[in-house]
């Protein structure tokens, strides 16, 4: 199980919205289907894991509010933090975006 | 036109100093020595580098300016459209997730300008970007239906949104003009 997920690549291109009844490729299915167990497996190994958000042809904030706040819920914000790598090169603002989430701010 | 205008000055020169030379009360020398020859020749040149000089830097500035109010305008193009879609209720979905990335990059860009740019480097855009985000936030956070938004409820705040987004950008772009 790789410890870096590319959402473009390994994911969608085009993220949808937030729950799996607005369609494939919402933030739900992501968090279910790949976010939550990769995120897992790389505490279990002791590592970080690198969510890459470039290369999509753009986000909705429900569906990154989806994803990772449930991420924050599930496993504690501050554990979150310390072993997540957001790269946004396209959109930084995002960064600090997905932190608030993440506190559930 | 302009040439007319500088053959005109140049006429009235020549007419003014006609009329004082012979005037009592100056005396012109007929002659010239080769140390004001040379010390005009020099004053001149002098005179046309420092011009050269001053009017590039001033040039250099208008252009920075120029490029950032033309990327301010590109972002006021793209918030029209928003307006409209929010208008008539619907966005499609995709649409909007592509324009909003899209208008967000402007932005960054712009801030980044500003930063480079010598003369606007403490304006800053923070309050845009904020305006900016929630705007995004109201729209993007409605499930889509078929794939499209339908802004409902949320049509009056995107609207005071807009205007907040448009009465700021409208500052920014005074404030890089007077800089």
């Amino acid at each position: 199980m790789k410890h870096f997920i590319k959402i473009s690549k390994d994911f969608s291109n085009t993220p949808n919205a937030r729950y799996r009844k607005d369609g494939k490729f919402s933030g739900e299915e992501f968090y279910e289907d790949l976010l939550e167990l990769a995120f897992q497996t790389a505490l279990d190994n002791g590592l970080k894991l690198t969510v890459d958000l470039d290369g999509t042809e753009g986000y909705a904030t429900s569906f990154l509010d989806e994803a990772f706040r449930r991420l924050g819920e599930k496993f504690g914000p501050d554990v979150v933090i310390d072993n997540l790598i957001i790269i946004s090169n396209e959109e930084p603002d995002w960064v600090d975006e997905i932190e608030g989430y993440i506190k559930g701010e | 036109m302009k040439t007319i205008y500088y053959l005109l000055a140049i006429c009235f020169g020549v007419s003014i100093g006609v009329l004082i030379s012979n005037w009592s009360y100056f005396t012109l020398e007929k002659e010239i020595s080769i140390g004001d020859i040379f010390s005009l020749i020099i004053t001149t040149f002098v005179g046309i580098y420092i011009a050269k000089t001053i009017q590039g830097q001033l040039d250099s500035e208008r252009s920075e300016k120029d490029i950032l109010i033309d990327e301010l305008k590109e972002v006021k193009e793209d918030i029209v459209i928003v307006e409209r879609n929010n208008d008539s209720g619907i966005f499609s979905f995709d649409d909007a997730k592509r324009q909003f990335k899209v208008t967000n990059q402007k932005i960054l860009l712009i801030e980044e300008l500003l930063k480079e740019s010598r003369n606007c480097k403490n304006i800053k855009c923070n309050k845009l970007q904020d305006t900016f985000s929630d705007i995004r936030r109201l729209i993007l956070d409605i499930s889509p239906v078929n794939g499209f938004i339908y802004i409902g409820s949320k049509k009056n705040d995107v609207e005071q949104k807009v205007i907040e987004f448009k009465s700021q950008l409208y500052k920014l772009i005074v404030s890089v003009n007077k800089s």
